[in-house]
């Protein structure tokens, strides 16, 4: 018997799949643009996916998205697998694991997320429903402690750099892109009525994790692409001499983070594709799927069309049409 | 049987990443700080023997009996040196608990620009302590205690912000994240002296006598309990809370928040005010003053091509006792 989120459940996953990129690059993307006022940016780039949501999210509720839609979300999530999965495996080996070849910490990543997505929905959700509060309650209580560190005076001026935003916003729309699962959800969930209200409790608690995250990496006067940006804030904690260093306990917790959004991702973009050719079982392509997503050749060949392919997932969810199920 | 098959999985790439990155802590030394002079770099090594307390029994040997030991390398760039320390010493130097960065006064002199790579990365970390001295690997080799086994707490406790009143610390963070830098100046007699160089965009533009330090950090409200002289008498002052600054035209007005006897009122505030007087006469924003204007602008564009220039700038101070 297939699996359906409890409430609680999809409200994690669903705030994973948005946050997990805080421990990416991604607070790096949103100063290079902004320069300063870093809010102004977060929200210019979560606020159409809630104009979609408020024109197509009832829609969603009772219908689901027809199979070409569903193919091409499919594309686009191999896509973005591949993506994290090289930008996440790049940041490790440069920060961690300089000696060790970048295809041995892909393999590594592709082999857990290849494994918990194949135990289905079940394990992804329960699995978040466990260590999502406790990822994020970390993060902002670190954020916090860094505070003292942090100058405030740098989000100002207001408006940011308007030659920044012309040359490095466009591609920030794309960022909350995983929002498209949200129309991917309805159909497992145990309670359809819930789908309301998971939105708008993950999509602001993750408005709000993302502001909290990116404005404190502005205030704190970074300006390095080369270290994780909540790695570069966890190393100004200092609680006097003897309560210092402790980022790397740290980097476990947001490692299983990472590890969770992928599983996730490869779960949904395989059940896309079952979807949407009436090909059994999503567990069994979950192999194929990981393997597409670890090959390496589709991160050099795609990297420019990537934003455009992006930003075209705020549409996608217009195109939801009747289906009968 | 299928559970412990599972749970092998899940627990084995825990394991796998040292078949490359595998580092033994026997095969490691770490580096505790680093003199940089043309030319050169000094590592300073800890010596976990010494650091394990098993030296007590020799305690006759005093000079051997603290816990760092000196590598001078002849290479011009710092990653190269590191490279180069490794092959002068039996084991692998780390550079993730360097606690000190001492720059040659000459390289001072010449600015650090070139430095800030170095610091903002992975290597050092963003709490590491700055500061000039004349010969870096002399300062280094004078640096002793016999109160401190610990290196790491040596470092602390010589160069925090809490022990010192005519030195004002500087950490890598600080270093790369502000504009206008003090970086302090240490004496080759050991310990810091006090003083220090001013920094703008990482060049030299100023320096600072140790009682200027003294009232920079009143002005910056970070002085610790601390005695001072006045009317011929030693009172005790201290400086916790930053001074409120506002502008009123060109006329900058600082109220400073002091805790201690109110007889050191007119010698504070005549020491401040000189200290503004000279940096603004060499255009340097000590207390970076332009930043309190960012909120008059819309745009980083329209920010910088402000040209604020301290020289026009004129200073009220007013000193307000707890």
């Amino acid at each position: 018997m297939n699996y359906k989120l409890k409430k609680r459940e999809g409200i994690y996953l669903m705030i994973n799949l948005l946050c997990a990129k805080l421990f990416l690059l991604t607070p790096y993307l949103f100063k290079r643009a902004a320069v300063t006022n870093v809010a102004l940016i977060v929200a210019a780039v979560f606020l159409p996916h809630l104009i979609v949501f408020l024109l197509k999210g009832r829609e969603a509720e009772r219908k689901k998205p027809g199979k070409i839609i569903l193919f091409v979300i499919w594309a686009f999530l191999t896509l973005y697998l591949s993506f994290t999965v090289y930008e996440y495996a790049g940041v490790i080996k440069e920060m961690f694991f300089n000696r060790t070849p970048i295809w041995f910490t892909v393999l590594l990543l592709a082999a857990g997320m290849i494994y918990t997505s194949s135990r289905g929905l079940k394990a992804i959700g329960r699995l978040c429903g466990f260590f999502v509060p406790l990822v994020y309650f970390v993060c902002a209580l670190l954020v916090t402690l860094a505070f003292k560190n942090f100058n405030p005076r740098l989000l100002l001026p207001f408006f940011g750099s308007t030659k920044a935003l012309l040359k490095h916003g466009a591609v920030l729309f794309a960022v909350p892109g995983e929002c498209i699962i949200y129309y991917l959800l309805p159909p497992v969930l145990e309670n359809k009525k819930d789908f309301k209200s998971i939105f708008y409790t993950s999509f602001s608690i993750s408005f709000v994790l993302f502001l909290i995250v990116c404005l404190s990496f502005v205030m704190a006067g970074f300006d390095s692409s080369r270290i994780m940006p909540m790695f570069m804030l966890i190393r100004l904690i200092k609680i006097k001499s003897f309560f210092q260093r402790i980022d790397l306990v740290f980097l476990l917790l947001f490692s299983i983070s990472v590890f969770l959004y992928l599983s996730a991702i490869l779960y949904f973009a395989c059940k896309c594709f079952c979807d949407s050719t009436g090909a059994g079982n999503e567990k069994f392509l979950t192999l194929p799927v990981g393997t597409i997503a670890a090959f390496p050749l589709l991160d050099r060949l795609f990297s420019n069309f990537v934003p455009f392919i992006l930003i075209l997932m705020i549409i996608f969810p217009l195109f939801i049409r009747r289906h009968k199920t | 049987m299928k559970k412990l098959i599972t749970l092998l999985i899940v627990i084995s790439p825990l394991f796998l990443c040292s078949c490359f990155d595998s580092r033994e802590v026997d095969d490691m030394t770490y580096v505790m700080a680093v003199g940089a002079e043309k030319g050169a770099y000094t590592f300073q090594l800890a010596l976990p023997l010494n650091i394990s307390g098993d030296k007590e029994a020799d305690a006759e040997q005093e000079d051997e009996a603290f816990s760092l030991y000196s590598v001078k390398i002849f290479e011009d760039n710092f990653f190269l040196a590191a490279d180069k320390l490794n092959s002068k010493i039996s084991k692998t130097a780390d550079l993730s608990h360097v606690c000190l960065f001492v720059f040659s006064k000459e390289l001072a002199e010449d600015g650090l620009k070139g430095f800030e790579e170095i610091l903002s990365g992975i290597e050092i970390r963003p709490s590491a302590y700055l500061t000039v001295a004349e010969n870096p690997e002399d300062y280094l080799k004078s640096l002793s205690s016999p109160f401190e086994l610990n290196p790491a707490k040596y470092f602390e406790m010589l160069y925090s912000n809490e022990n010192q009143s005519f030195y004002e610390s500087l950490t890598a963070h600080d270093f790369l994240s502000r504009e206008t830098v003090l970086i302090p100046v240490s004496s080759t007699t050991g310990g810091s002296s006090g003083g220090g160089i001013v920094l703008k965009d990482k060049k030299p533009v100023m320096e600072l006598s140790p009682h200027e330090v003294f009232f920079c950090r009143i002005l910056k409200g970070n002085l610790p309990l601390s005695h001072f002289e006045a009317s011929g008498k030693t009172f005790e002052i201290e400086s916790s809370a930053p001074s409120k600054i506002s502008f009123d035209g060109k006329k900058a007005h600082i109220i400073l928040h002091l805790s201690g006897n109110e007889k050191t009122k007119y010698r504070v505030t005549y020491g401040c005010k000189k200290l503004l007087e000279k940096t603004a006469e060499e255009n340097v924003d000590l207390l970076d003053l332009k930043s309190r204007m960012r909120k008059g602008f819309l745009t980083v564009e329209a920010f910088n091509s402000f040209d604020f220039d301290l020289r026009r700038v004129s200073f009220s101070l007013e000193a307000k006792y707890d």
